[in-house]
């Protein structure tokens, strides 16, 4: 039964899609986006500030890449630079995005549009500010649908019902006429979901989307999204400062401290054997179990604001492993080969790191 | 184990039977007929002195107006809360006034529970204002020290909290709660809002002090890792009810509530690989305004006989498990 509409709406969409854009000719197919030393700088009355600086990764159709850090660490800044999103008083100052032949940092902005919640979709993390208050959520989910393939109203109506359908809304035609504040948590958060995946993205861009629900729910909306990029085959950056959460959904897991990429790995890898001093912290801090009323180890101190990034390293004024070399000269990603069970190359901004 | 936590075992303050039901009106033109909200229901519990008592459930599940109810900050419907070994349910306001100030709380959001616009030293004096306690001298070497005891210089005194981070906060409301010297803190969920690499001084700190003074916590939160760490029992909460209730070993090495092993179950723990398909608990809680006949969990469980439509079951003692109380007709089958 789910299969069925599954592939109804599929065929549908992709009739759509290859009208209106003449790119893919089978849905299946996914491109990948490839960020290449991006930087982002922040206008402040102190001056301009390096938000990001040199963050460069790519997205693999089927794949998922978890992006962790702190607050303030640039990880929505990069979401929303691929969705060209940022700020006013944010500007790209350098790096490209790579997405179908174009670079998403120079399309103009009416033909970015296309890309924008078509090609890639993104899950905001608190569904209640994200939806509209004043429409009912079904007509919010077909405007989409209606925007980018000129869908008939209707139409779009009942394909959106679909949608909340195979995001497991029970009684979607009846859900489809409630307001967001008549939902659950859990709910508005599928129909976030639905609303983002409805054009079948080749990216979707996941930013914190299960930090506000409860454990029971979050479980199940994690579950929600491995079902359909299984279904969807699209590539996912998701988004959180969980570790715990990581370690059980991505493929592929990068950290992010103070605007920067300090450590990339394959999941597993990078909780077996962390290389950078900044995510061994991260781990090591965590509460494990069994080790009741233990003390817990600490990283010293906290992350400096932008402003006062020390010299060399931005992790030195914290780094049990610090010396001369790190106080002079910032590391690059350096390469760390490749190892572990799958194989891909793993990368760490230290000095001290051993491949 | 210190000398603090073996001085008694009497309970430092107990719910016994205690319900909270607010009366609400209806929705559009049945706004007349009001109905009754069960919040709180029938939910004993006591505190140990220097213990941790950690209470978890999902967002709506009373866990909030349990703690304003023993507090006193709200009147319960029906039961009975004991401080100390007495029954103060139907004291007044004036003879709550110095029980008050043996309970303090700290909250979830550091950003918002704390004023702006007031300097750190007279946030954290308020309390002994408010009580008058000592003299401006004496109440300023008084911030000084408690500010010391948290981890922060006594000299940030006249900065006001949008100049600290989180973490750095977080340690102003603890100083703030620890200003009347009170035995039981209550902290919901203190370090939720707190980055990772923060999170971990701030539950040494707890512990440090529980430690130091002998501090009775009653800790809200949901992330089970962190509960499991620091938590001496753990009562589970579903709809208004406590589901579960036992030593924080038995509890997570031998659940016997189906929606205590789903919470176990859906939390995310690093470092076991790939997550499978966890999923056990379909919906979302219903609502307290129309709980279910019998057992209020038995839509969402996957156990359900059909005796849990009907019946509902007694919150009493898993046989041979002292100590460990259960709220399901089956809680004597081990779970498999």
């Amino acid at each position: 039964m789910a299969s069925s509409v599954a592939s109804s709406v599929a065929s549908s969409v992709a009739s759509s899609v290859a009208s209106s854009a003449a790119t893919a000719e089978k849905l299946p197919e996914k491109s990948a986006l490839t960020v290449d030393g991006l930087e982002v700088s922040f206008n402040t009355d102190d001056g301009p500030i390096k938000a990001i600086d040199q963050v460069s990764f790519d997205l693999t159709p089927g794949k998922t890449l978890a992006l962790v850090g702190e607050s303030g660490s640039g990880k929505s800044i990069t979401a929303f630079s691929i969705m060209r999103l940022l700020p006013k008083v944010a500007r790209v100052t350098g790096g490209t995005i790579h997405f179908d032949n174009a670079d998403l940092l120079t399309v103009p902005d009416l033909n970015m549009r296309h890309y924008r919640g078509d090609r890639i979709g993104m899950i905001f993390q608190e569904p209640m500010t994200a939806l509209n208050p004043v429409y009912r959520v079904g007509d919010q989910i077909a405007e989409v649908l209606h925007i980018h393939f000129g869908t008939e109203k209707d139409q779009a109506l009942t394909k959106a019902i679909e949608m909340l359908e195979r995001v497991g809304i029970p009684d979607a035609p009846a859900r489809a006429q409630a307001f967001p504040h008549q939902l659950s948590g859990g709910m508005r958060q599928r129909v976030m979901i639905a609303m983002a995946l409805i054009c079948e993205p080749d990216i979707l861009i996941a930013d914190e989307p299960t930090t506000a629900l409860d454990v029971t729910i979050q479980a199940q909306i994690l579950d929600l999204i491995m079902d359909m990029q299984a279904e969807m085959g699209m590539a996912i950056l998701f988004i959180t400062h969980d570790l715990a959460v990581v370690s059980e959904f991505a493929d592929e897991v990068m950290v992010m401290y103070a605007g920067r990429i300090v450590e990339r790995a394959p999941t597993k890898d990078l909780f077996e054997d962390p290389k950078h001093p900044y995510t061994r912290g991260l781990i090591e801090t965590l509460p494990v179990s069994g080790k009741h009323r233990e003390r817990l180890p600490t990283i010293p101190g906290q992350v400096p604001p932008l402003t006062q990034l020390p010299d060399g390293c931005r992790y030195s004024n914290r780094c049990p492993l610090v010396d001369d070399e790190c106080r002079r000269k910032e590391p690059g990603l350096l390469d760390m080969g490749a190892m572990g069970a799958m194989g891909a190359e793993r990368f760490a901004a230290c000095w001290k790191a051993q491949p | 184990m210190n000398e603090q936590t073996s001085m008694s075992d009497s309970p430092i303050i107990e719910a016994r039977n205690l319900s909270v039901h607010f009366s609400v009106p209806g929705k559009g033109f049945r706004k007349h007929e009001r109905q009754t909200v069960r919040a709180v229901h029938d939910v004993s519990l006591s505190l140990k002195p220097g213990k941790t008592l950690a209470l978890v459930g999902e967002s709506g599940c009373g866990k909030t107006t349990l703690v304003r109810a023993l507090s006193l900050l709200i009147k319960p419907t029906a039961g009975e809360v004991h401080f100390d070994g007495t029954d103060i349910t139907h004291y007044k306001h004036r003879q709550l006034r110095p029980l008050r100030r043996q309970i303090q709380m700290v909250f979830q959001d550091p950003y918002s529970s704390l004023n702006p616009r007031m300097p750190v030293g007279s946030l954290i004096a308020e309390p002994l204002v408010i009580h008058g306690i000592g003299n401006r001298n004496e109440r300023r070497d008084k911030v000084a020290e408690l500010l010391v005891s948290v981890g922060l210089n006594a000299d940030i005194m006249n900065r006001y909290p949008h100049q600290f981070s989180g973490g750095q906060r977080q340690r102003i409301a603890i100083a703030r709660a620890l200003a009347l010297d009170p035995n039981l803190i209550i902290l919901d969920e203190p370090v939720s809002a707190l980055d990772v690499s923060v999170q971990s001084q701030v539950l040494n700190l707890l512990q440090d002090l529980q430690e130091k003074l002998g501090l009775t916590y009653l800790f809200i939160g949901h992330n089970l890792t962190v509960i499991r760490y620091i938590a001496d029992e753990v009562a589970v909460m579903y709809l208004g009810e406590v589901v579960e209730h036992a030593e924080t070993q038995e509890l997570f090495s031998n659940p016997r509530h189906p929606y205590t092993q789903a919470l176990l179950r859906a939390a995310p723990v690093h470092g076991v690989g790939k997550r499978k398909h966890t999923t056990q608990l379909k919906g979302d809680p219903p609502s307290p305004l129309a709980p279910p006949p019998g057992c209020s969990f038995h839509p969402r469980c996957p156990a359900a006989q059909d005796i849990c439509a009907t019946k509902e079951p007694v919150f009493e003692d898993v046989p041979n498990h002292a100590g460990h109380r259960a709220a399901c007709h089956f809680k004597d089958q081990v779970p498999t």
